[in-house]
């Protein structure tokens, strides 16, 4: 969403172009719904290129918080992860 | 509009999610739906494993909107529930009875009788036991109850996909991870 408002579809393919295929099981919609319960995303509908007005997912300013706390926790979880992994290739190599 | 968001429909119907939302669901998938086709993709691109059920798919994304209570949604589908456990129920007394009037050896009312000891006459006599083939009428009909009870055994397991549960671990996990 970081990359502009999408519709469910066109976030799957967003997401698959960079090689998450957590959507390609069909979580996509159950995911933004969530998001949407929670006050995460903002919506609106808008006319699609050539196709039906489609529902426009984008991240609201709880979401951008919640967003911004995320990758600050994923971040200090890999470089743990990867400061234990490093330690234990050391052990190894020794 | 395809089988899979009618499906979709009738269940939100049955779950009673508001007109106005399960319609723009509705038109959202279908719409999806059809790009995916028009790039020459399945639905089971856009929808991976709920492409193969519809109720479920339509059951959860309901629920995370908040349109309906997950007790709710879980209270709705008991009695399917318990119609399933019924028929498997019932499937397997009719196998069990088919089974039993195919294999087991049928005893005639006679050979029962025969079989008590006689009273008139001074030695007592026991006759033996005089085991004969299945009736003419039971063979045929215990494999009539057989074949139907094994027929009901198939469609309760059918309709209860119970592969859908042994794959449940990684995709309940996939399906309730938050992002964020």
């Amino acid at each position: 969403m970081g990359a502009g408002p999408a519709y469910g579809y066109e976030m799957t393919k967003r997401l698959s172009e960079r090689g998450l295929s957590i959507v390609g099981e069909g979580s996509i919609y159950p995911l933004l719904g969530r998001l949407e319960r929670d006050g995460l995303v903002d919506t609106h509908r808008a006319a699609s290129d050539g196709g039906p007005p489609r529902k426009y997912y984008s991240l609201s300013a709880l979401g951008r918080r919640a967003f911004d706390s995320g990758v600050d926790e994923w971040r200090a979880t890999r470089d743990a992860v990867d400061a234990v992994l490093a330690s234990a290739q050391a052990e190894v190599e020794r | 509009m395809n089988d899979f968001v009618r499906e979709c429909q009738k269940e939100w119907r049955r779950l009673g999610v508001p007109p106005a939302a399960a319609n723009e669901m509705a038109a959202d998938l279908s719409a999806d739906l059809a790009e995916a086709a028009a790039e020459g993709l399945s639905a089971e691109h856009v929808l991976g494993n709920g492409v193969f059920d519809p109720r479920s798919f339509a059951a959860d994304w309901a629920t995370a909107r908040g349109l309906v209570g997950p007790q709710a949604a879980e209270r709705r589908r008991m009695p399917r529930v318990l119609a399933l456990v019924g028929v498997a129920a019932a499937s397997l007394l009719v196998t069990l009875v088919g089974l039993a009037l195919v294999v087991r050896p049928h005893v005639s009312a006679a050979v029962i009788a025969a079989r008590r000891p006689l009273r008139v006459g001074p030695p007592l006599v026991r006759h033996p036991l005089h085991v004969v083939s299945p009736g003419p009428i039971n063979q045929p009909l215990g494999l009539a109850l057989l074949a139907i009870g094994l027929a009901g055994l198939v469609l309760a397991l059918a309709l209860c996909k119970p592969w859908h549960f042994w794959r449940a671990p990684g995709e309940q996990e996939r399906r309730t991870a938050d992002p964020l």
